[in-house]
C-alpha cells in the first residue's frame, strides 16, 4: 500500500495511505506534485502542513478514515447534488464525533478542513457553528464567542444604518 | 496551566512568565495568533481562553457560505474585526476578476452560489441613481465632509451611477462630483450606464466619464454601456461627445472591461472612437474583456491590433444581439468569429452569448472552428447560444475544422456549459467525443418545462465521453411564486440522481 507522511505544524508525523490522503484536495495536489518532481516512483511523499497542529490534524485524518468509502466528491461538489449534504448526509458517527468538542476546536477544524479542502468536514463543522449563531442576537453571539464590541463613537450606528440600507426595499 | 511555570518560546527567546507572553501576544492579529497556537502545545494552552475570540473573524468566510444575507450583515455589528472580515469576504467575492458576477456560475458549489447571491443582492443596493444612494449616505453620514477618507462608504467597493447630471451644489451635498475625489480610492468596481433617450442631456454622464475615472485610481472592473442598448440604432448615445473626452487616466489595477455599447461601422463617429481610445489605453493590462460582436466590425480593430493589444487576455465574452435586421447580425457575428479565429490569445475561458432570439443563429462549424483555435489553453467554455441545425449535419459528413485542417484535441477543456439543444447536433457530439478527452463537467441550462427533454443527451454525454464525471441539468421554475434555479445531476461514479434548489430570484 502506497503511503504518505503528513507532518503537523508542531512536528507530529502521521503515516497514512495515499488513497486516504487523496480525499483531501490539498493533499492530493501535494502528492501529485511530489510524483511529478520525483525521479523515484517508489519514494514516499512527505507533506508538511505548517498551519495545522497535531491534535487537529489527527481529527481530520480520523474523519477521513471514517468516510473513506464515501463517493469521491469533485472539489466543487455540494449538498445540492444530494451527496455530502451537511444535514441529510450527517451520520450518527459525525454527530458523535463532533459532540464532545469544544467550540474552539470546532473552529480550528473549520480552518483545517478549508485549508486541506475536505468539503464534507467543512460542511458539518460550519453547520455546527451556524446552529450556535442562527436566531441569536448580536449580544448573544458576542457572549458565545467571548467577543467584545470595540466600535468607537457612532461607528456601530453607522454599521446599523448600512445594514438597514442593504436589506430594506 | 500553572501560572508559576516559566515558558520558553520554542528555540531562542529568553524566559518570560505566561502573563508577559499573554500581554505580548495581545497585540498580534488573528492570523498571527493562529500561527502561535500551531507552534507548540504550551502556546496553544496559553491562548486557550482567547481562541474563540480570535478565530471568529477567521472562520467567517466559511460560515458566510452557509447563512442568509441578514446573518452575514449581523456579523458586521459584532466587532470591528468581524465587520472587516465580512466586508473583505464580500469584496473579494465580488471583485475577483469575474467577467460576469451577476450570472449564475454553474461550476460553483451551492454554498459558493449562495454567497454570490448574497453579494449580488447587496450590489443592487449600490446601483441606484447616485442621487438616491446619496440620500442614504447623507442619512448614515450626516456630515460627510467630516468623515475620514479612509472610511469606505461602499460596502463592496462597487458603485453604479446612472444618468446623474452634474449640477450646481454646495460641497456638503452628496453627489458623485463631491464624493469621488475623497472616497474614490475605495471603488474597485464601477458601472456607468446612460439611459438612452433622445435628449442630449442624457449623455452628460458619459462626457464626465473620463474625469470620473481619474478619481477611482484603484478600479479593477469597469463596465460601461447604455441601459436600453437593444435599440438597433447605433451611435445614438456617444455621438456628441466632446473631442477632449478621450484623455483616459492610468488605472494600473484595471483587469476587466465590459463594453455594452452598440456600434455602427462608421469609425469616425464618437462612439467607436471613444471605445477604441479606451482600448488603446487599457487593453495591455486586461485579462478579461466583454464586448458586443459589433465592435469587431470596426476596421481599425484589425488582427494586428487584436494580437498586439491584448497580451494578457484570459477570459473573453462575446455578446451578440439579434435584431430584426438579420443581415446586420450575420455580418457582425461572422466578422467577430473570423477575427477571433486568427488571434493568438491564450484564452482560458470563452463565452458566446446571443440575446434576442432563441432560434438557430450560429453555424456550428464556424463556432467550433473558432473554439478549436484555443485548443491549447481553453478550460471553460460557455455556449450560451443555440447552434444552427444545418442540412449537412450528418454523421457521415466530412469532419474537419475548415481549410482541410483536422480539429485539434482540446487538451485542457474541463467545463462545458451549453444550450442543451446543441447536444442534438452530430457535429457537436463528434467534436466532444473525439476532441474533448479532458472534459469533466457538462452543464445544461434550460427554460421552464424543458427540463426533461434533454435527459437522453445527458446520458449520451456520460456514456460516450469517458472523462465526464457529471452532467447537470439546470431548470428555472416557479417554487412558491419565486423563480428558482433547480438542478438535477447525473454522475458517473454512481447512478444516483437528485434535485436541488439553488437560488431563488
Amino acid at each position: 500500500m502506497a503511503l504518505v507522511r503528513v507532518i503537523s505544524s508542531d512536528g507530529a508525523a502521521f503515516l497514512v495511505s495515499q488513497r486516504l490522503a487523496k480525499r483531501s484536495g490539498k493533499l492530493k495536489t501535494e502528492i501529485e506534485t511530489f510524483r511529478k518532481s520525483s525521479d523515484n516512483s517508489e519514494a514516499q511523499p512527505e507533506i508538511r502542513i505548517v498551519t495545522i497542529r497535531a491534535e487537529i490534524l489527527r481529527l481530520v485524518l480520523q474523519w477521513l478514515q471514517q468516510h473513506q468509502n464515501d463517493p469521491v466528491l469533485p472539489a466543487n461538489q455540494n449538498e445540492q447534488d444530494g451527496r455530502g449534504d451537511a444535514e441529510m448526509g450527517q451520520s450518527q458517527w459525525d454527530r458523535d464525533f463532533l459532540a464532545p468538542m469544544d467550540l474552539g476546536i470546532v473552529m480550528e477544524l473549520i480552518l483545517a478542513a478549508n485549508h486541506l479542502e475536505v468539503k464534507g468536514l467543512l460542511d458539518i463543522t460550519c453547520k455546527l457553528v451556524e446552529s450556535k449563531i442562527t436566531g441569536r442576537t448580536v449580544d448573544e453571539i458576542r457572549t458565545a464567542f467571548k467577543l467584545k464590541s470595540d466600535f468607537k463613537g457612532n461607528e456601530e450606528e453607522q454599521t446599523r444604518l448600512e445594514n438597514r440600507w442593504c436589506v430594506e426595499n | 496551566m500553572n501560572s508559576k511555570m516559566e515558558l520558553r518560546s520554542p528555540k531562542t527567546t529568553p524566559i518570560l512568565s505566561p502573563e508577559l507572553w499573554s500581554h505580548i501576544l495581545r497585540f498580534l492579529t488573528p492570523n498571527d495568533l493562529l500561527s502561535v497556537i500551531n507552534t507548540c502545545l504550551e502556546w496553544n494552552e496559553l491562548l486557550q481562553d482567547r481562541k474563540k475570540t480570535f478565530l471568529f473573524p477567521l472562520i467567517l468566510p466559511s460560515i458566510m457560505q452557509h447563512v442568509d444575507v441578514n446573518t452575514s450583515l449581523k456579523f458586521r455589528k459584532i466587532s470591528k474585526s468581524a465587520k472587516l472580515a465580512v466586508d473583505k469576504t464580500l469584496q473579494s467575492f465580488y471583485n475577483s476578476d469575474d467577467d460576469n458576477p451577476y450570472d449564475i456560475h454553474y461550476e460553483e458549489s451551492s454554498s459558493q452560489q449562495h454567497l454570490r447571491n448574497v453579494v449580488i443582492k447587496l450590489c443592487y443596493r449600490y446601483e441606484y441613481p447616485f442621487s438616491f444612494l446619496g440620500s442614504f449616505l447623507a442619512k448614515v453620514f450626516p456630515d460627510f465632509t467630516e468623515i475620514s477618507s479612509s472610511t469606505n462608504l461602499f460596502l463592496l467597493g462597487h458603485i453604479q451611477y446612472t444618468d446623474e447630471v452634474p449640477h450646481e451644489c454646495d460641497s456638503r451635498t452628496i453627489t458623485m462630483v463631491n464624493i469621488l475625489p475623497k472616497f474614490g480610492h475605495h471603488v474597485s468596481s464601477l458601472r456607468c450606464h446612460v439611459r438612452e433617450n433622445r435628449s442630449s442631456m442624457s449623455i452628460l454622464p458619459f462626457s464626465h466619464f473620463v474625469s470620473n475615472l481619474r478619481k477611482v485610481p484603484n478600479l479593477k472592473r469597469l463596465e460601461m454601456g447604455t441601459i436600453f442598448d437593444f435599440n438597433p440604432l447605433p451611435n445614438r448615445v456617444l455621438r456628441w461627445l466632446p473631442t477632449d473626452a478621450y484623455d483616459f487616466p492610468p488605472l494600473p489595477k484595471l483587469v476587466l472591461l465590459v463594453v455594452y455599447c452598440v456600434f455602427g461601422e462608421r469609425e469616425g463617429e464618437s462612439a467607436p472612437k471613444f471605445v477604441l481610445e479606451m482600448l488603446k489605453k487599457y487593453s495591455q493590462q486586461l485579462t478579461a474583456f466583454t464586448c458586443r460582436a459589433s465592435l469587431f466590425t470596426l476596421p481599425s480593430l484589425n488582427l494586428e491590433m487584436l494580437n498586439t493589444s491584448f497580451p494578457n487576455m484570459k477570459k473573453f465574452h462575446l455578446m451578440a444581439t439579434r435584431f430584426s435586421r438579420d443581415s446586420r447580425f450575420q455580418l457582425e457575428i461572422s466578422t467577430a468569429l473570423n477575427k477571433l479565429s486568427n488571434v493568438s490569445w491564450r484564452l482560458e475561458k470563452l463565452h458566446f452569448e446571443v440575446i434576442g432570439s432563441s432560434h438557430d443563429v450560429l453555424n456550428p462549424g464556424d463556432v467550433l472552428s473558432t473554439i478549436n483555435k484555443f485548443h491549447q489553453s481553453l478550460i471553460h467554455l460557455n455556449l450560451g447560444c443555440q447552434l444552427e441545425a444545418t442540412d449537412n449535419d450528418d454523421e457521415d459528413n466530412e469532419y474537419e475544422a475548415g481549410n482541410g485542417h483536422s480539429y485539434r484535441e482540446m487538451s485542457k477543456l474541463k467545463i462545458l456549459i451549453t444550450n442543451p439543444r446543441n447536444l442534438k447536433l452530430n457535429l457537436v457530439k463528434r467534436f466532444l467525443q473525439e476532441n474533448c478527452h479532458s472534459l469533466k463537467e457538462i452543464h445544461l441550462p434550460s427554460n421552464m418545462g424543458e427540463f426533461m427533454m434533454f435527459r437522453e443527451e445527458g446520458r449520451w454525454a456520460l456514456e460516450k465521453i469517458r472523462s465526464v464525471e457529471k452532467v447537470v441539468f439546470w431548470n428555472k421554475t416557479y417554487i412558491r411564486d419565486k423563480l428558482t434555479n433547480v438542478k438535477y445531476t447525473i454522475c458517473r461514479t454512481d447512478t444516483k440522481t437528485s434535485d436541488g434548489v439553488v437560488d431563488s430570484t
